[in-house]
Order: C-alpha cells, then structure tokens, then sequence
C-alpha cells in the first residue's frame, strides 16, 4: 500500500515538475519573439519597439515597457494589456497603438513586419526551448 | 536544387490566382497607388523561411503573405463578397508559374483591420496565406 502511494506522489511530483518547466519554456519563445521583434521594428521616436511587451502567467513587463514607449514618445496611444489565458500561455503584445499598421500596412502605406518575422523565426527553436528547460531538471 | 528567388514566383502567381478568381478588382503588391479604383486588393509578404536538407538543398521557401480587400466602408460586410472570392482563389490552392511551382497555398488565419482617415473609415478584410514555393 506504501509504495502505491509513493509512487502516486512521485507520478503527480513529476507531472508538477513538468508543467512549471514548460510554462517557463513558452515564456523563454516568448522573450525570443519579443526579442526578435525590438530587434526588426521600424523606428522613428523608438516607441514602437520600446513597447513590445511579454505577459505570462508569472508576470508581465507591460507597465515598464508601456513607459519606455512614452519616454520616447508622449503622444504614443497606449493599447490596455492583453493577458494570457493560463499557464502554458505567453503573449507577445505591442503596446503602442500604431503597431498594427506598421506591421501590415494601411491603405497608402507599405506594411513594414516585424512582429510576424520574429515569430516564425522562433518556431524553429521551440523544441529547443522546451528541451532545454527539461534538461534542466 | 533550387537555386533562384522564390519571391517574384509566388509573386506571380499570386496575381494569375487573383486575376482568374477575383477579375472585379486590380490586384497590387505591397501598396496601391495613389487614386487606384476601390475596393482593391493588395498583398504583401510578411514572413520568410527555407527548408533546407543535406547538402544546402532547398526544398522550398515557405511564405507568409497577407492579402487583403481595401476599401473605404464602414461596414466589413461590403468587402465580403470579394474577400471570399480572394479566399475561393487561394486556400488550397496550387499552381505552375514561370520558373516555379507553388506547391501549395494555404490561409493560415483571417484578418482584419480598420483605419481613419480624415474622418473616413478604411476597412481591410482577407486573410495571411503561407505558400510553399519551389524555383526551378
């Protein structure tokens, strides 16, 4: 009887260990995209780039980057948070309102992507991430 | 091997796609010109990325394209017509162009997006298409 129950405890410890590994293993794609994205984004104040945020179920840097966007910009609109919906979810979100445009254009103006390419650039190492954060335990 | 630019292929292809399938609209690439006739469509590529395998043999090019209906409405439901021709034309869709084959083409979300200008509304209604594109 002992044992069963040690190895319920060991089962459920392991599941435990598991899922905490993977959420931190969608917040490090996720710090990749938003990496990638600052690195590709057009820049004329710098607030479009300041404001490429993370938000995960362990926190967010929202509230710093919304500031670093309007230090370089005090007339940038600000866009309210966008949070995940749990753990195993990060969100890559873009505080500064004109965002969307630059990445795909308006009616008269090219798209310049920066966001889109930096995810799709991030797919490849997903494995990599997650394996790396199991590797780890 | 391929060995040559995908882009002007998928490119290509995506106005002889367009062109049969939606022959209402003109069709541009990245942006339209000043005073062109609406509601139009332009696309634009968003994304890039190679399957490579031993030996640096391309296999494809996979891209990311958003094609979009503009036009000045307030309403998403008066380009719907035509951008569901654009969808008709495209997903599941492939083809030969001169110097390539689009393996295929595929909408990977739809999208839509509005904008102000001047007090008037812009509406933008279609979708992001991933092609695999091979050069020959």
């Amino acid at each position: 009887m002992s044992a069963a129950f040690v190895g319920r405890d060991l089962l459920a410890s392991l599941s435990d260990t598991l899922a905490e590994r993977a959420d931190r293993a969608v917040g490090d794609i996720a710090r990749e995209v938003r990496d990638g994205a600052v690195s590709n984004a057009a820049r004329d104040t710098g607030s479009m780039a300041s404001g490429v945020y993370v938000a995960t179920a362990d926190g967010s840097d929202y509230g710093e980057r919304m500031a670093e966007a309007r230090d370089a910009n005090p007339e940038v609109v600000i866009l309210d948070e966008v949070a995940p919906d749990g753990p195993g979810e990060a969100v890559v979100g873009c505080a500064a309102g004109h965002s969307i445009y630059v990445e795909y254009g308006t009616r008269n103006m090219a798209a310049q992507p920066f966001l889109t390419p930096a995810a799709e650039a991030a797919r490849a190492n997903m494995a990599g991430h997650v394996m790396a954060r199991i590797e780890s335990a | 091997v391929a060995t040559v630019n995908e882009t002007t292929r998928a490119e290509s292809w995506l106005y002889q796609a367009l062109a049969a399938g939606v022959p209402s609209l003109q069709a541009y690439s990245v942006v339209a010109p000043e005073g062109a006739a609406q509601p139009f469509i332009v696309f634009q590529q968003q994304a890039t990325s190679d399957l490579m395998v031993v030996g640096a043999a391309r296999v494809w090019a996979s891209m990311l394209y958003l094609v979009k209906v503009v036009g000045q409405t307030t309403s998403f439901t008066a380009l719907q017509p035509a951008a569901d021709l654009v969808d008709a034309a495209l997903h599941a869709a492939a083809g030969q162009v001169g110097g390539g084959t689009i393996l295929a083409c595929t909408r990977e979300r739809a999208f839509s997006l509005v904008e102000e200008s001047n007090g008037l509304q812009w509406r933008h209604l279609g979708g992001v298409f991933r092609l695999l594109v091979q050069g020959q």
